[in-house]
């Protein structure tokens, strides 16, 4: 009787596991991949006309909605210029409707990339620059190629070359900074040092214009116990963005602009001397104690209560920030160059442009859109809340002597040079993993700058060969 | 032990089934008096049989029973696991077509520095989550367990309240006070130890053991209160007799305390170490993995190359293998204690 009721047990058992192994064989069979993403369904634009005055394109005659889904919710001044231009959009042609999603950042990018390779994709919305945000999205084949349009709206004058290379990418997704044009952006974003006058006056140091008299200025503030640099690299990006500037200052901007496009390398000896100096500064105590463990913000907010003569990775973000803390009493200055490297570059970049996904039902529609909300029309709000407008400003717009004034002077005169040469995470999609790390290894004096620029290198070729 | 069998057999018609009119003594050997005192044995421990219903008796009856848990075990559990392993043989970005590539990503991980350090560095945090709370639990449960201590159940509802709390809300407060201008560093100062501060967050070398009093103080509440628990099972007698065996408070808490809590002690180190080797919010909030990579863990490795670096493959490539690693170490630490505990 045992035997027999053991035998059944292990029958049963055996029964339970098949049971279970099939259910998990079934779940591997199951189709992984996502549902393939129809190939778009143009991919030139329409063949219709280009709109000149006398015929009017179909779509302004039709009942249209729009979807438009941005990133702009956390900055509050972006959020209102964005829907100003969406309002002033609808304004002009009533017969259009526009519903927009704004999410946080975070947020917003994860959701951006299954929802516009999904079933109902967004119309108009962000995607970003380089591998990480747009690669992706264009292998999959989820935006349009706007060629035909920047043709027709003239958008190829609007920006320096250089500037453009980062709305680029080849269909297949793979080469960032060449091929088609993918989107546009409302916005731009520099990168520099506000400053602090009084502490600067005090200290009887005039506002550096040289790579030299910065220095200068930052050894003079130290040995008067002042706080050089104000800087906090707890999050880790924004080591990214310190060195690239000391990079910028000692590279050559079409070079640098290679290596954002896969086609360079970073084994070069201006990068050695670059890594030499940034931890130079460190050791020479030019930022503030303990800024390996000092919040960003935080570092923002200790700026803005008057302490620090600079304040590192200063943003065209924190404009607002500092505009209402400190007021005239604060300006900006880019890293200055060395009067050696006339092909100096600046780190700075569009803001997140707006693409047109692939399967649109109204691409004429859109890229009207896109041209008012990228056009002169977005320069207004721009200025109103402490941004810089992509493009469109002109020299009678440019306020006094704030820490505004000063930023837009800066993005004019590297508009005139043709000088963005973006950040370094865009590179390729490990590429902020990789520098953040390095870098923190960098200014932590952990390793040697031939060590880091070794490093560097070994995560490029990773991704692009030799 | 002969006390409890025997109530069974003769029966005060309360504790055990309905007795036979024959009385049966289970001590003497059977007598060969064939079907009958089999019957009669059989039925003084069967409950009575109505006649038999198909459904109920039938003996795919326990799958019935077991089928609505046992779907949803495996639409929940089961089935991602499978997707899980055939996505982690995969190169995918996560939105266009992936492509096969076998055990690529497990080579990978195994190769990866960063990947290694990331479990290196979760099998340090055990220390903190796990080993450093068992201990503080036992000592509080020792001292504020029996009510003895006035207030002692207010001070063990303050102590447990750091485990309530949001691990982003513990992540963002520690950040502040371990930023270089927060309070810990100004403490320090003020007693004199000002040579001692530092950015604790931004050290090579202090910030995984900062991150791991993280872990720490919001784990030993948890110990303590399970200890607790546990000690007040443990029948006075038991002291008294260790009292009067002439031991002291310490061997009274090694000889009767340990051994009571060993149920409480298993379920604590297992739950703890599993909260360390799966750990992400904290060290999510307050380093990113860094500086450099030197609080990096498998969590935030499989978050990054999901979300940053679009390689989904890998990403669930080290989620399963940290699965695996979390599930072997709670085999061993229970099988650790079953062995320590037999000795008993």
């Amino acid at each position: 009787m045992e035997e027999k009721t053991r035998l059944w047990q292990r029958r049963r058992a055996a029964v339970a596991v098949l049971t279970l192994l099939a259910l998990m064989v079934a779940a591997c069979a199951e189709e992984v991949t996502p549902e393939p993403t129809e190939p778009p369904v143009d991919t030139e634009p329409a063949d219709e006309a280009p709109p000149d005055e006398e015929v009017a394109p179909d779509w302004v005659n039709q009942e249209i909605t729009i979807e438009v889904w941005d990133l702009e919710v956390t900055n509050p001044g972006r959020n209102a210029v964005i829907q100003t231009l969406i309002d002033q959009f609808q304004d002009l042609y009533p017969n259009v409707t526009i519903e927009r999603r704004t999410e946080p950042f975070e947020d917003y990018r994860t959701t951006i990339r299954l929802a516009s390779t999904g079933d109902d994709p967004p119309d108009l919305f962000q995607t970003g620059q380089g591998h990480t945000h747009t690669g992706p999205l264009v292998a999959a084949g989820a935006l349009l190629p706007l060629n035909t349009y920047a043709d027709q709206y003239g958008w190829w004058d609007r920006y320096p070359e250089g500037a453009v290379q980062q709305l680029l990418f080849t269909e297949d997704g793979q080469d960032f900074g060449r091929g088609n044009i993918y989107g546009v952006s409302v916005m731009g974003e520099l990168v520099g040092f506000f400053y602090n006058r009084t502490i600067l006056a005090e200290a009887g140091i005039e506002v550096p214009t040289t790579f030299e008299e910065f220095e200068a200025a930052l050894a003079t503030l130290r040995d008067r116990g002042e706080i050089p640099i104000m800087f906090g690299n707890l999050d880790q990006w924004p080591g990214i963005i310190m060195f690239g500037q000391i990079q910028n200052v000692y590279g050559d901007r079409d070079e640098l602009r290679a290596y954002m496009h896969g086609e360079g390398t970073f084994d070069t000896d201006a990068n050695r001397q670059a890594a030499a100096k940034a931890q130079e500064w460190v050791e020479n105590g030019y930022f503030v104690d303990g800024f390996a463990g000092l919040g960003y913000f935080d570092a923002v907010s200790q700026f803005v209560e008057g302490e620090g003569a600079f304040l590192g990775v200063g943003g065209s973000w924190l404009t607002s920030q500092i505009e209402e803390g400190l007021g005239e009493d604060a300006g900006f200055i880019l890293l200055p160059p060395r009067q050696e490297n006339p092909a100096w570059g600046a780190t700075g970049s569009f803001s997140s442009p707006f693409a047109i996904s692939a399967r649109a039902d109204n691409p004429d529609a859109l890229a009207a859109l896109l041209d008012f909300m990228t056009g002169e029309a977005a320069v207004a709000g721009a200025l109103a809340n402490y941004d810089i407008p992509a493009f469109g400003l002109r020299e009678e717009d440019l306020p006094g002597a704030t820490p505004h004034g000063d930023l837009l002077r800066a993005w004019q005169l590297v508009q005139e040079e043709d000088a963005l040469v973006y950040f370094l995470d865009w590179a390729y999609p490990a590429a902020f993993d990789v520098t953040t790390a390095n870098v923190a290894e960098l200014m932590g004096g952990q390793v040697t700058p031939e060590e880091f620029v070794q490093s560097m290198q070994a995560g490029y070729r990773d991704q692009f060969g030799d | 032990m002969e006390v409890e069998r025997k109530s069974a057999v003769g029966g005060d018609g309360i504790t055990s089934p309905p007795t036979a009119s024959v009385p049966v003594d289970l001590h003497e050997p059977p007598v060969a008096t064939g079907r009958r005192v089999d019957e009669q044995r059989r039925s003084q421990f069967e409950p009575f049989r109505k006649p038999r219903s198909a459904l109920v008796h039938s003996r795919w009856t326990p799958y019935l029973y077991l089928a609505p848990g046992l779907l949803l075990f495996g639409a929940l559990i089961l089935f991602p696991v499978g997707r899980a392993l055939w996505v982690s043989l995969l190169k995918w970005d996560g939105i266009s077509p992936p492509q096969f590539v076998g055990f690529q990503n497990y080579v990978a991980l195994f190769s990866d520095p960063t990947i290694v350090a990331s479990f290196r560095h979760a099998l340090v945090l055990i220390v903190f989550y796990s080993a450093l709370p068992i201990l503080f639990g036992l000592i509080l449960a020792a001292i504020l367990g029996t009510d003895r201590m006035r207030g002692s159940s207010v001070m063990r509802t303050i102590l447990f309240f750091p485990y309530v709390l949001p691990l982003v809300v513990v992540a963002v407060t520690w950040k502040w006070i371990y930023s270089p201008q927060g309070p810990l560093n100004a403490a320090l100062s003020s007693i004199g130890l000002g040579g001692i501060t530092r950015a604790w967050l931004g050290d090579f070398t202090l910030a995984l053991p900062s991150v791991g009093l993280v872990g720490t103080w919001v784990l030993f509440g948890f110990a303590m209160v399970l200890f607790v628990a546990g000690v007040q099972k443990i029948p006075q007698d038991l002291y008294d007799a260790a009292r009067v065996d002439g031991s002291g408070p310490f061997r009274s808490f090694v000889h009767v305390t340990l051994p009571g809590l060993r149920n409480e002690l298993l379920v604590v180190a297992v739950v703890t170490v599993i909260a360390a080797l799966r750990t992400f919010d904290v060290i999510y909030v307050t380093t990113r993995g860094g500086p450099g990579r030197s609080t990096t863990v498998p969590s935030l490795e499989v978050f990054r190359r999901a979300f940053e670096r679009s390689d989904v493959g890998q990403a669930t490539a080290i989620g399963l293998v940290l699965a695996v690693l979390v599930f072997l170490v709670a085999l061993v630490v229970i099988v650790l204690f079953r062995r320590a505990t037999d000795d008993q």
